[in-house]
């Protein structure tokens, strides 16, 4: 549908995310599941995972955005301070990583929990959001105004950001990240689950930032640093590493975190106005 | 290519060999709204949006840039959710046909609640597009045994959900009322691939395949595409294979190419003998 492609930070043609949702133990914790034998696949994280993308971003020279659930960022403490060190950022998500809908007052006591705990282990109060396992409800969105935060990534309705909406209204305040995930693959999860191969899912990440590289400018990637169904395994980290030395080889190429591209979408100096056709949910 | 040739009864128009139609099966919210009711549409509920802000734009761009028509599935709820949308594919000609009016399991439905539904979604129509359906395919194919008698009963000219064929074939209920099936096939569909996270070339190979094996036998072609975000082709990597399925298609002369509608006017001119209980 040739989305214009905005005056992107640096004039840039495409920019690109790359995302990190930590989901250690917590996944499973928050399920009601020890985490040993096949369920201990989160602990990979923690041993293994983030520390190859740490060597790998700095080798790329890239900053990154990771979310963090509270529980794993409790237990990590000293890991998730390493991320925020080599200059990424370390944003919500969930406290056991929930995945389902929750009354209103528990779910504003676990988003309120979660911020309080990354903001004691990194310094910094978190300024972003992802719902675990895409889970939304009408009011999480004002809770997290409460809560001071400038974008949520959540949502997988259109290919630009736009403003989040807050009980009904386009924000001024807070963006939407679109991560158009489990469907198209631009989240690891299904992939690995379903047993397609690292040389395929590379083939297919190449394949969409290539469309998208043409069409809006806009890729986010979203991965896992677990075992299991995520990509911190070396074979699997090195199709994130061979698709980042790909996306280098285009021109016009912004490496951004979330909240410095949050910062410059909400700049009205920017002139970013990219408001949703519809506002969501369910009617 | 040899082939099972005796099991198409048909003599296409103007001496093809085969035909095709361009289907798309719109499914927008509708689907999150009847498969998962007690959820809000956000997060990993908003792939139908998807489809239509951004998915069935791209497809239409695409039919506009081939001067293809193509006949668009859609639930009656969606149609007047998206008006600009619906808007936008009567204006360039598509066929629009109906699909449910929320994309509901029809086989658990009792007979008058899909009476209901069905005049639901025929009063929406009309509203929308200015006239009732006469074309429908089942939401998710499901459907019971009365829906075809319902249907011919309510003037529908065809149905598309059967796949139990290669040609299309002639139906008529206990009141002698016809009905034209025009056989669908899960292997001509994206949502099989895509659900399974193959790759967009995959699917390409997979479109070009099963046209040259259905032209092969002298059938009747019916891919369907939808525009969503997850199962869907609406992204815009996934444009590129409904791409080379329509040049698929254009590459063969010998081929009609044309909406269901006219598909099943032809059928129905060319039936002879009694048609199949519906």
């Amino acid at each position: 549908m040739n989305l214009q492609p905005g005056q992107w930070p640096d004039g840039a043609k495409c920019i690109v995310a790359i995302t990190i949702d930590w989901d250690g133990h917590s996944l499973e914790v928050g399920r009601g599941l020890e985490p040993v034998g096949i369920r201990a696949a989160g602990g990979y994280s923690a041993r293994r995972g983030v520390r190859r993308m740490l060597d790998m971003f700095e080798r790329h020279e890239i900053a990154a955005t990771f979310f963090v659930p509270g529980y794993d960022a409790e237990r990590h403490a000293e890991g998730v301070r390493e991320l925020i060190d080599a200059g990424h950022e370390v944003s919500t998500h969930g406290y056991t990583h929930e995945s389902d809908v929750l009354e209103r007052d528990q779910e504003r006591e676990l988003l309120e929990r979660s911020h309080r705990i990354l903001a004691a282990v990194t310094g910094t109060a978190p300024i972003g959001w992802r719902s675990p396992s895409g889970r939304k409800t009408h009011w999480t969105t004002s809770v997290l105004r409460d809560l001071g935060y400038r974008y949520e990534s959540s949502d997988k309705d259109y290919e630009r950001p736009y403003p989040v909406v807050v009980e009904g209204e386009p924000s001024t305040q807070m963006i939407e990240f679109p991560n158009n995930t489990i469907g198209p693959g631009l989240d690891d999860a299904p992939l690995w689950a379903q047993g397609v191969a690292p040389h395929e899912v590379l083939e297919l990440w190449k394949a969409e930032f290539e469309a998208i590289y043409e069409d809006g400018g806009y890729f986010m990637l979203t991965y896992h640093p677990r075992a299991g169904f995520g990509t911190g395994p070396p074979s699997r980290a090195h199709v994130v590493d061979q698709l980042v030395t790909h996306i280098k080889g285009f021109d016009g190429i912004h490496f951004t975190r979330l909240g410095d591209l949050a910062e410059w979408c909400l700049d009205p100096q920017h002139g970013f106005v990219d408001p949703p056709i519809r506002i969501g949910g369910r009617v | 290519m040899t082939s099972t040739a005796a099991a198409t009864n048909i003599e296409w128009p103007d001496g093809s060999k085969a035909a095709a139609t361009i289907t798309v099966n719109f499914d927008g919210e509708s689907v999150e709204r009847t498969a998962t009711p007690d959820d809000p549409q956000w997060g990993r509920f908003s792939y139908g949006r998807y489809g239509a802000q951004v998915g069935v734009h791209r497809l239409l761009d695409l039919f506009e840039q081939r001067g293809v028509t193509a006949t668009f599935f859609i639930p009656a709820w969606d149609a007047e959710r998206h008006p600009e949308v619906s808007e936008r594919i009567a204006a360039a000609g598509h066929e629009v046909a109906g699909h449910g009016y929320f994309h509901e399991d029809f086989s658990e439905l009792t007979v008058a609640h899909q009476q209901d539904v069905l005049e639901r979604s025929e009063q929406t129509f009309e509203r929308v597009f200015g006239a009732r359906p006469t074309g429908w395919r089942a939401p998710d194919g499901l459907m019971s045994s009365a829906t075809r008698s319902l249907l011919a009963a309510r003037g529908y000219q065809y149905e598309s959900s059967f796949p139990d064929d290669d040609v299309p074939y002639v139906v008529a209920n206990e009141d002698g009322e016809r009905l034209v099936e025009l056989p669908v096939f899960a292997g001509a569909s994206d949502q099989l691939f895509y659900r399974a996270h193959r790759l967009p070339g995959v699917v390409a190979q997979a479109w070009r395949d099963e046209f040259a094996a259905v032209s092969g036998v002298g059938g009747l072609f019916v891919p369907t595409i939808h525009p969503r975000g997850d199962f869907g082709s609406g992204r815009s990597v996934r444009i590129k294979s409904v791409e080379a399925l329509l040049d698929a298609i254009a590459e063969r002369d010998d081929v009609w190419l044309a909406t269901c509608s006219e598909v099943a006017a032809y059928a129905l001119a060319q039936s002879e003998g009694e048609p199949l209980p519906a």
